[in-house]
């Protein structure tokens, strides 16, 4: 029926107001800050372009590069602490026990925290002569450089303390998404308490921990008031050095190392893509 | 011993008990059923059988080995789950394998079994296919074979068929009996439809209320049951009041009819459809109030007095009429239930 074709146009007007809306709200500031890391639309000034030279300052000065490697570190290193405290979590929180509705709101708590107050609240707590090395004291021992370091621990330890809790949420949720009749089969079929979990638990929970993993790696990209505060003065991560370049109204700078932290960000969400497909579906077709 | 031995078996909650004391010895090579109503507790039963349920009380002995103390892993058991409980992430291969893998039996073997079970199946061109991607009655038949190739002590069946349409149904119950004697394994089979523990079972354990019932063979439960509730659960019956004496009975609308016990005094009696023959007479004690045509057979209802009752008749003539007076025949001594006493409601 020819008909009941809706032509090209109609399609195109009825997508519209939802499409129109996202191009315009995300997608003009999204292109001008791309436009305005090579200094168009700048304006007359010292930054007027068409110039590759905020860029060539951004793969060209160690600075920015080693920028870049901090800010992976910090994120993997996030992600990493959090999955070791976040996992065996969630499956304690899958059983029952004693106050446990107690524990499943509180566990909840940093996720109303701001960033900006969970950096003081860590500096208070493990800088030198904070709360925590005082208390060492009292017993003789003393606090290793925790704040500021050259491992950025102070650093990881807040983006965790932060992202536990979110990344406890989803996988509590993926978790409880296999069936218990599953796991009683593996049971059945001769597997271990432990062995249901590797072989059935686990990989059925693997699409919403790989989620959470994602978002959870990308939020800490995107991290700015955590690594300013803890962290040690060289190297900075992308996110403050963007900063630094915003008060020195580096405009094309700021676009150009804004463009690369979400390149980077874009090419770990199409590596994400690119591996579930490869381990959701092994055997191909039919998917749902 | 018997091969399988349940002894005092007892699961209870705070609040309530979930079977009472249960006792069943099943044989090498039987297929019993546990036929009951949903929450008569047959699925606790089979849930300690397996081992995710913990007893309260009681005993269980498998193939000469006390069992119920043990995790479900060390238990020669298998299962064919309701939802089948495929594993999604594996193939069909795959989750045939997962047992013989979990239970680290030798590669060869492995291969000797699984093709065995896929071919007795008719498993051949789906495996390497994702559950996700079989039909109902495919998936079933994979749950069966990954159950197959464990060439367990004791197969443990709950409610297999019950997500399937009617044809299909018929068809697997087939499929099943068969497989079950080629295999020549030991079943126990819980549902709640009784055409399927009737047309399967050797044995049928009737529970009601976290309480066996009543066992026995098919035919005797459903020709000789000792209790009101096997005589409605089983197929069609109607119960009435009677006085007996002599082997005979006096019917509430006042005809005399053999039963085949000789107690006197006031008994209940199940009168089964194929009971009673039905027989066009004016001066009969029914008036056929209506009738449902089967194809293989007529089943009349048939009032006689104020007691309603199916009759039953070969279908081989044209019905007889709704309203119709009908004269009713006994064909067999009319059964005599056991526990008597009180009201046949």
């Amino acid at each position: 029926m020819k008909g009941d074709q809706p032509n090209g146009r109609t399609i195109a007007l009825l997508l519209l107001p939802g499409v129109g809306l996202l191009a315009l709200l995300f997608g003009i500031p999204l292109v001008s800050g791309i436009f305005g890391s090579f200094g168009l639309g700048m304006g007359a000034g010292r930054n007027a372009g068409p110039t590759l030279a905020s860029y060539a300052k951004v793969f060209g000065d160690p600075r920015y590069l080693a920028g870049l490697r901090t800010t992976l570190y910090y994120g993997a290193m996030a992600v990493l602490v959090d999955l070791v405290v976040a996992i065996p979590l969630a499956l304690a929180l899958g059983r029952s026990f004693v106050g446990r509705k107690l524990f499943n709101g509180l566990y909840k708590i940093p996720l109303a925290v701001p960033g900006i107050v969970v950096a003081f609240a860590m500096l208070t707590l493990l800088e030198q002569g904070g709360f925590l090395s005082r208390v060492l004291h009292l017993v003789g021992l003393s606090l290793p450089r925790l704040v500021r370091d050259p491992w950025g621990i102070g650093v990881i330890a807040a983006m965790a303390w932060k992202d536990i809790p979110f990344m406890t949420l989803i996988i509590v949720g993926s978790f409880a998404a296999v069936p218990e009749e599953l796991l009683h089969a593996a049971r059945a079929f001769g597997a271990s308490p432990l062995r249901a979990f590797l072989k059935v638990r686990l990989p059925l929970a693997m699409p919403g921990i790989t989620a959470a993993i994602l978002l959870s790696f990308i939020r800490s990209t995107g991290s700015f008031v955590i690594p300013d505060v803890l962290g040690a003065s060289y190297p900075l991560p992308l996110s403050v050095l963007m900063y630094q370049a915003f008060r020195d109204s580096n405009w094309p700078l700021v676009y150009a190392i804004g463009t690369v932290l979400m390149l980077a960000s874009f090419l770990i969400l199409l590596s994400y893509y690119f591996l579930t497909a490869r381990i959701v579906a092994p055997a191909g077709g039919g998917g749902r | 011993m018997a091969h399988l031995r349940i002894a005092g078996l007892t699961k209870s909650f705070a609040d309530a008990v979930a079977l009472h004391p249960t006792d069943l010895d099943v044989e090498q090579g039987e297929f019993i059923t546990l036929l009951g109503p949903s929450g008569c507790g047959k699925s606790t039963f089979l849930r300690m059988l397996m081992g995710i349920a913990a007893p309260s009380g009681g005993a269980i002995w498998l193939a000469g080995a006390r069992i119920d103390a043990m995790p479900p892993e060390k238990r020669n058991i298998a299962m064919v789950f309701q939802s089948y409980a495929l594993f999604p992430h594996l193939s069909v291969l795959g989750n045939l394998a997962f047992g013989l893998k979990m239970k680290k039996v030798p590669k060869a073997e492995q291969e000797r079994r699984i093709a065995h079970a896929v071919r007795i199946c008719n498993l051949g061109p789906y495996v390497a296919r994702m559950p996700r991607q079989l039909s109902g009655g495919q998936q079933q038949r994979v749950a069966l074979a990954r159950a197959i190739v464990m060439e367990p002590d004791l197969l443990l069946f709950d409610e297999p068929l019950s997500n399937l349409d009617a044809k299909l149904r018929e068809t697997l119950r087939e499929e099943l009996l068969t497989l079950h004697r080629r295999v020549g394994g030991t079943s126990i089979y819980v549902t709640h439809d009784q055409d399927e523990a009737m047309s399967m079972s050797d044995r049928i354990v009737v529970m009601n209320e976290g309480r066996v019932v009543e066992t026995g063979t098919p035919f005797d439960l459903y020709r000789a049951p000792r209790s009101r509730f096997t005589a409605r659960f089983l197929g069609r019956t109607t119960l009435v009041d009677a006085l007996a004496g002599k082997g005979m009975a006096r019917l509430p609308w006042g005809q005399m009819m053999p039963i085949d016990s000789a107690a006197s005094g006031p008994v209940a009696l199940s009168i089964r459809p194929e009971d009673l023959d039905p027989a066009l007479d004016p001066d009969g004690a029914g008036v056929v109030t209506g009738f449902q045509f089967l194809g293989s057979a007529v089943f009349y209802h048939v009032l006689a007095g104020d007691i309603r009752l199916t009759a039953s008749a070969p279908a081989r003539e044209a019905p007889i009429p709704a309203g119709s007076r009908v004269a009713l025949i006994s064909r067999a001594p009319l059964h005599v239930l056991d526990d008597s006493a009180g009201a046949a409601s």
